[in-house]
């Protein structure tokens, strides 16, 4: 055991591994900052440069990318309240309102040390139980999808900000966009009009570009012309002095750290569910956990804690079973997949058993990966604070920018654009009205999950319903929708009363 | 229509005083359009020969993704720009099946089609755990009243009608049950959640070594070297062959010398040896055809799509 | 926000969308596949839902509304005028986005945008200097830097092409 860990040593203390490892890392955490750019498309548009590298510099290139852009996400949605990345929607919903009080610094650093925590820690159960965890995510068939998605739906009654009936209208909104496309079971064409770019759905990046840029971007430009540029304070001395990660205030909110890390390393290895709810059903762990859920929503550092952990612990998660099946958890690792495959390594058990210990190699090349992540947000915090000193409007005008090139430079499609605008100006009528973006989101991502797997079901086991309750992982799942449903309601009803 | 760029280029030339007649194809960069996002089997294909052809035509590739409709955007656009040489999609069987399936407006006759350079088979598979030894006791089982699940990637996409057509040629009615993508069809196999798979060899690649999954038929008319072990249709008394096959199209009306050019230039590429290291770790297979023989190869694979989207549309 | 008139008028619209959407899902064919739900199963059942759902709270609002205008009135009203603005130069932008490329069309867009907010904040802040040397020159920069730059970064370090003035 011990040797094998000599042995992937040896392979990553080398220079070049090493500087394309931080490259990645680099890189990594630029395209996470960046609205509209995601890791999938990074890891994909490195693919080739790969091909001529050995395989553990090109595997821990890529796994960089990954690891950087996880983190990079929380940047912009700290300081401008606009997602990097799908998985730090839930950061922004506590992150930015932190900024709003000053503490812009503070969220930062504590976003950086729950990253670089969780990172780590799945760095560690990937090596450690990669093929038990692999096996247990192959128990997931259709019903356990099922359930696992009606289980992720439940949260849209706890997300919803202000009232319920309204978070549950925007998360049917989500549920009705995702039925829009080819039916996966049938192929029957849904409410497409004839329009080409929407056979295979509406994509999902330029609709959470909207929702969450765009709409953002329209309040800030009106709030900016009734308030003007007073926004543009400068800088106030406390922010840049605070702005280093924050060890201790990270481990003193241990429940949330706990909740986000588990729920990202239990949910992250489940092959096309786990990745983009990960950190939102970690969020609304860490808000029942919490001794003051009333917080949150408000600035609370538990939500930052909880959501950023479990962003990156659900990357090391989402390699399991990329290595250990061959079975990518979501599509940045698929495109990793990919790599892999190129330079000669083939996933599955028998990489784990494989005498020239490549697999030790990339562990060891994801757990720098994390290190160099952590130095490189230890050495950009300062200037990612600075952000704010930039005259607002010039702000909102680039940003606007790189909202475009991020949707239009991942498919090269002009209807992606549009349908990014549309989103935006329904976010913000939404959000205006009260009924908020996240459960939209939810309903989005977890709606053709839900559905197809509630069809495939019926498909395969003939039309019989019942297999959905009897199943173990199946029926626990549902038990447990239906118990934080009801826990959720009362509640409800209690804070009310 | 004026064309903008050749206008352009021509007042350089005389502005350079250069008076050369009859410019070498190309002269110019290439435009190669990926009807899907990068990463994906088309893309990946392109790249790994983007160097070596770079070096052969004297002239760099511009790859471009234009992805969304499952390939359907991107082909459209293809179909419709001029034919001057310097736009080329990268095309696979799933052009055929978007036609078959009656999703979009053209036809493959839209279509030049300048060279098929991979080829891979579908594969017939089950779990490593599967009570069926061979295709043998499949069909028995089948034939006895059973109902075979057989996970295929995508409704409509070309492993869905291949799927149908497979069962028709073993004489049994499977379910046929759509996944979203490869990876997931190949985790519900090997967790047992269906009986089956039919998919493309790279897609079951790393399955398939892992030895989670068994491959009972190839769809090949004969075997192939990267996998010996698995049987065809055919030995096994079924009659059925197709494959999957990659390559490159122009939109309809390429000039013979513009064809000639890049088919030479294709064929000294494809020898290079970084390029068969790649596409033999992806689990495809180098099968290239050009000119006419390319054209039947298509025009009969065609024919055959709109027959099995025809019955599966009843 | 309770009660206001765009409230309700987004209310309405949800329910008059939720019921535009059932009956186009209605007119769906069923496919072929019997042992599993037909696709206008799901569609319909959200659009029915959503109209419910929409309808009790349009009788919220209204009664919310009835109650406002017996009360006050509504005071501070914001100009929404910069958010309109700033959605029809996002379009302008999407349009010009192919023909006139990345290049052209993103410096147009920022200058565009930056000079629209300066006049809509004009408006309320009268002490702002708009057209300042220091922030012309910043303008500029901005305008043609950042465009610049991210074309370079896809262009050569990607490899991904993006559109240009042909």
């Amino acid at each position: 055991m011990i040797e094998n860990y000599l042995n992937g040593l040896s392979m990553i203390s080398d220079w070049g591994v090493l500087l394309a490892i931080a490259a990645g890392t680099l890189l990594g955490v630029v395209i996470g900052a960046l609205p509209g750019l995601t890791s999938a498309m990074a890891v994909a548009l490195l693919l080739p440069l790969t091909f001529g590298m050995p395989a553990v510099m090109g595997v821990g290139m890529l796994l960089g990318v990954l690891c950087g852009a996880g983190a990079g996400g929380a940047i912009p949605s700290i300081l401008l309240n606009i997602p990097g990345s799908p998985a730090s929607v839930a950061t922004s919903l506590d992150g930015f309102p932190m900024a709003r009080n000053g503490e812009a610094g503070r969220a930062l650093g504590i976003a950086i040390v729950a990253s670089f925590v969780g990172g780590i820690v799945s760095a560690i159960l990937l090596s450690m139980l990669a093929p038990p965890i692999a096996e247990f995510a192959l128990r997931f068939g259709p019903a356990e999808y099922f359930a696992l998605s009606v289980f992720g739906l439940v949260i849209i009654a706890s997300v919803a900000s202000q009232s319920m009936i309204k978070g549950l209208i925007a998360g049917l909104l989500g549920l009705f966009a995702a039925t829009v496309g080819m039916d996966p079971i049938t192929g029957v064409a849904r409410f497409t009009f004839g329009e080409l770019s929407l056979l295979t759905g509406i994509s999902l990046l330029p609709a959470l570009i909207g929702l969450f840029a765009v709409s953002q971007l329209i309040k800030d430009a009106i709030d900016y012309a009734n308030v003007g540029s007073r926004h543009d304070a400068p800088i106030d001395a406390l922010q840049i002095r605070t702005a280093r990660p924050r060890w201790r205030d990270t481990f003193s909110h241990w429940r949330a750290l706990l909740s986000g890390v588990g729920v990202g390393s239990v949910i992250g290895p489940v092959p096309g569910a786990g990745a983009s709810i990960a950190s939102l059903i970690s969020y609304d762990q860490a808000k029942r956990w919490s001794k003051t859920p009333e917080r949150f929503g408000s600035g609370n550092p538990e939500g930052v804690v909880a959501t950023e952990s479990s962003n990156n612990a659900m990357i090391g998660g989402s390699l399991i079973p990329t290595l250990a099946l061959g079975v990518p958890g979501e599509a940045a690792t698929a495109v990793l997949l990919g790599g892999l495959l190129i330079q000669g390594i083939t996933p599955g058990p028998a990489l784990f058993a494989d005498p020239s210990g490549t697999i030790y190699g990339i562990f060891l090349a994801y757990l720098v990966a994390n290190i160099f992540m952590l130095l490189v947000m230890w050495l950009g915090i300062r200037y990612f604070v600075r952000i704010l000193a930039v005259p607002r409007k010039l702000l909102l005008a680039t940003v606007t920018t790189f909202c475009f090139i991020g949707v239009y430079g991942v498919a090269g499609d002009i209807f992606d654009i549009w349908l990014m605008l549309g989103f935006g100006v329904l976010g913000y009528f939404l959000n205006r009205y009260g009924f908020g973006t996240a459960p939209l989101v939810l309903g989005l991502i977890l709606g053709p999950i839900a559905e197809a797997n509630l069809r495939r079901g019926l498909l395969i086991f003939e039309g019989d319903w019942s297999p959905f309750l009897t199943r173990p992982i199946s029926a626990t799942f549902l038990c447990l929708a239906i118990l934080l449903l009801t826990l959720t309601l009362w509640q409800n009803l209690r804070s009310r009363a | 229509m004026i064309d903008v760029a050749r206008l352009r280029r021509l007042l350089l030339l005389a502005l350079l005083g250069c008076a050369s007649p009859a410019l070498a194809y190309p002269d110019r960069n290439l435009d190669i359009i990926v009807p899907f996002s990068a990463g994906g089997g088309n893309d990946v294909f392109i790249r790994a020969l983007q160097p070596a052809l770079e070096r052969e035509l004297g002239t760099h590739l511009v790859v471009r993704n234009l992805a969304g409709g499952g390939g359907a955007v991107g082909l459209t656009h293809v179909a419709r720009l001029p034919a001057d040489g310097y736009t080329l999609a990268v095309v696979s069987d799933g052009l055929l099946t978007q036609v078959a399936m009656g999703n979009v407006d053209f036809v493959p006759e839209d279509f030049d089609f300048v060279a098929k350079i991979l080829e891979e088979p579908y594969l017939l598979a089950v779990s490593r755990d599967s009570p069926y030894p061979d295709l043998a006791t499949m069909i028995e089982d089948a034939r006895g009243g059973k109902r075979i699940k057989i996970g295929v990637s995508g409704v409509g996409s070309s492993a869905y009608l291949t799927a149908g057509a497979i069962g028709d040629a073993l004489g049994i009615d499977p379910i046929l049950i759509p996944f979203d993508g490869g990876t997931e069809t190949v985790s519900a196999v090997m967790g047992g959640h269906i009986d089956a798979v039919v998919l493309g060899g790279a897609e079951l690649r790393s399955a398939l070594s892992s030895q989670r999954v068994r491959a009972l038929a190839t769809s090949y008319p004969e075997r192939s070297a990267s996998l010996p072990e698995v049987a065809t249709f055919i030995e096994q008394g079924i009659d059925y062959q197709t494959s999957v096959f990659r390559g490159l199209a122009a939109p309809k009306g390429l000039e013979d010398s513009h064809r000639a050019r890049l088919v030479e230039a294709l064929q000294r590429a494809t020898e290079d040896a970084g390029f068969h290291t790649t596409i033999g770790h992806l689990g495809t297979d180098l099968a290239p055809l050009y000119g006419e023989e390319l054209d039947e190869f298509v025009l009969t694979l065609a024919e055959r799509m709109n027959q099995q989207a025809e019955q599966l549309t009843q | 926000m309770n009660g206001s008139t765009g409230s309700i008028a987004f209310n309405a619209l949800l329910l008059l969308g939720a019921l535009a959407a059932f009956f186009a899902a209605s007119a769906l064919p069923s496919g072929n596949a019997p042992e599993t739900l037909p696709p206008a199963a799901l569609p319909q059942a959200v659009a029915v839902l959503v109209g419910a759902l929409a309808a009790l709270c349009l009788v919220r609002e209204l009664r919310a509304w009835r109650y406002r205008r017996a009360a006050t009135k509504v005071a501070g009203r914001r100009s929404a005028t910069a958010g309109v603005a700033l959605v029809a130069l996002m379009a302008a932008y999407a349009a010009a986005f192919e023909p006139l490329g990345y290049l052209l069309s993103t410096m147009g867009f920022i200058v565009a945008c930056v000079v629209m907010l300066g006049f809509a904040s004009r408006a309320r802040n009268d002490d702002e200097a708009i057209f300042s040397t220091r922030s012309l020159v910043t303008l500029a920069i901005i305008a043609i830097g950042v465009p610049v730059a991210v074309y370079c970064a896809f262009t050569w370090g990607f490899e991904v092409p993006l559109p240009t003035l042909r």
